[in-house]
């Protein structure tokens, strides 16, 4: 500190330009360098003024071989440092040498070079120790941001993804059922050109139906199979038929539910339908063709409007319903949107789809297959 | 972490960033292909269905 004061005074006598400085503190170099050699940091190599060039390459090579040999980081640091600061300290200590430029220009270089060469080498040793709290921190961090991305990609998958799949499942299951039905004989038909044939029941987890809505587009359909779990049911087959609930054309209610948002999303517009909207089920048999009545918004547990009497479960019935369940709101469990169809039509296989789905795009798809 | 996981792969920085690809795709495959299935049922917004319990 008394160096760096003594050579502040100076600098207002002489401004002349860095490089003189080291030549001429060359000129004294033997008595500084062995009083400079036991403090080689970088606060008395910059502030003295007197001390001499040469004695701190010397400085600097002794060091560079210490700090080599030991393997110390912070050697390297006073030594870099040095290097930055040197060019700044030498203006304020240049005012003792003036004469001698051309021979400065020899001197740094080398110096320069051998320490860029140094630090080139020990960079990776300075980067690799992190002590245990900013290795600790950093992990920690690391690992959130790993977890919020983790969170966005189940997102990306849950509102993305499953449609993609259960599209795909869709079509696939809805051509093997209608090349299915080709190879199977229809039931018989009743004696009563106006009362419908009962679909027969399946096995839990099978497909027996397709849904077209045309309110809900004029390429929309979806299968229906056996069941309410959502695997495999309803995440990859589409709709579900509740259990012991009635088969289509069947008196009674032929009940059904489907996800409104994710998987393919098969009631995803349940909320659209108005009064006399139709609702086409397709089956071996035939088109069984209902129309939407009226919705309904309950509390999850309310079973009773799956009875044959929607809300009044004493009573048997003697209506042909469908009845449509889907969560309310969209994205939540807290409520379920009930739709309420009663079956209006019915057309035997034989005699082709009813004219609301005749020319749509839906009809069209499922039926190349040379289904029904 | 990831420092650590570059640091572990072989090769220049072009081979190592192909392998790292690799490691995420991988692990997005996993994830959506085996891990959220089984998560997914217990998120609140796939309920569709009226049960007697509820949910």
């Amino acid at each position: 500190m008394v160096n760096s004061s003594s050579s502040g005074n100076e600098p207002g006598a002489n401004p002349p330009s860095r490089p003189t400085i080291r030549p001429a503190q060359r000129q004294h170099p033997a008595p500084q360098a062995p009083g400079n050699s036991p403090y080689p940091g970088p606060v008395d190599t910059a502030g003295s003024g007197d001390q001499p060039l040469p004695s701190r390459r010397e400085l600097r090579r002794r060091e560079a071989e210490a700090a080599a040999a030991q393997g110390q980081p912070t050697a390297h640091y006073s030594d870099a440092s040095d290097m930055y600061a040197d060019p700044d300290y030498s203006g304020v200590e240049s005012g003792q040498a003036t004469q001698a430029m051309p021979p400065a220009h020899q001197g740094p270089p080398p110096t320069r070079r051998e320490q860029a060469a140094t630090r080139r080498k020990r960079q990776p040793v300075e980067r690799e120790p992190l002590g245990p709290v900013r290795g600790t921190v950093r992990t920690f961090g690391e690992l959130c941001i790993t977890a919020g991305l983790v969170l966005i990609l189940f997102v990306v998958w849950q509102l993305w993804w499953t449609d993609i799949e259960a599209n795909r499942d869709n079509e696939n299951l809805a051509d093997q059922l209608t090349e299915d039905w080709a190879n199977q004989d229809p039931n018989e038909l009743p004696d009563d050109p106006d009362e419908p044939v009962v679909a027969d029941p399946v096995d839990k987890n099978s497909a027996f139906g397709i849904f077209y809505i045309p309110r809900f587009g004029d390429d929309y359909y979806r299968t229906v199979a056996e069941g309410v779990d959502l695997e495999p049911v309803l995440n990859r087959m589409g709709v579900g038929r509740y259990p012991n609930s009635a088969m289509p054309g069947e008196v009674g209610n032929f009940s059904v539910a489907g996800h409104r948002v994710t998987y393919g999303k098969p009631f995803n517009k349940i909320a659209n339908l108005r009064p006399g909207d139709e609702i086409i089920v397709q089956t071996k048999d035939g088109f069984y063709t209902y129309t939407f009545r009226n919705f309904d918004i309950i509390l999850p547990d309310a079973v009773e409007v799956l009875s044959p009497v929607p809300d009044e479960p004493d009573y048997k019935g003697k209506d042909r319903i469908l009845t449509m369940t889907a969560c309310n709101p969209m994205f939540s469990a807290r409520e379920r949107y009930v739709a309420y169809s009663e079956l209006t039509d019915w057309t035997p296989a034989k005699d082709g789809p009813p004219k609301s789905i005749k020319d749509s795009k839906a009809y069209d798809k499922v039926s190349k297959n040379g289904g029904a | 972490m990831y420092g650590f996981i570059w640091r572990l792969l072989p090769g220049n920085w072009f081979v190592k960033l192909i392998f790292a690809l690799i490691l995420i795709a991988a692990v997005v495959l996993l994830l959506m292909q085996y891990v959220f299935p089984v998560i997914a049922p217990y998120m609140p917004f796939n309920n569709a269905t009226v049960t007697d319990g509820g949910q």
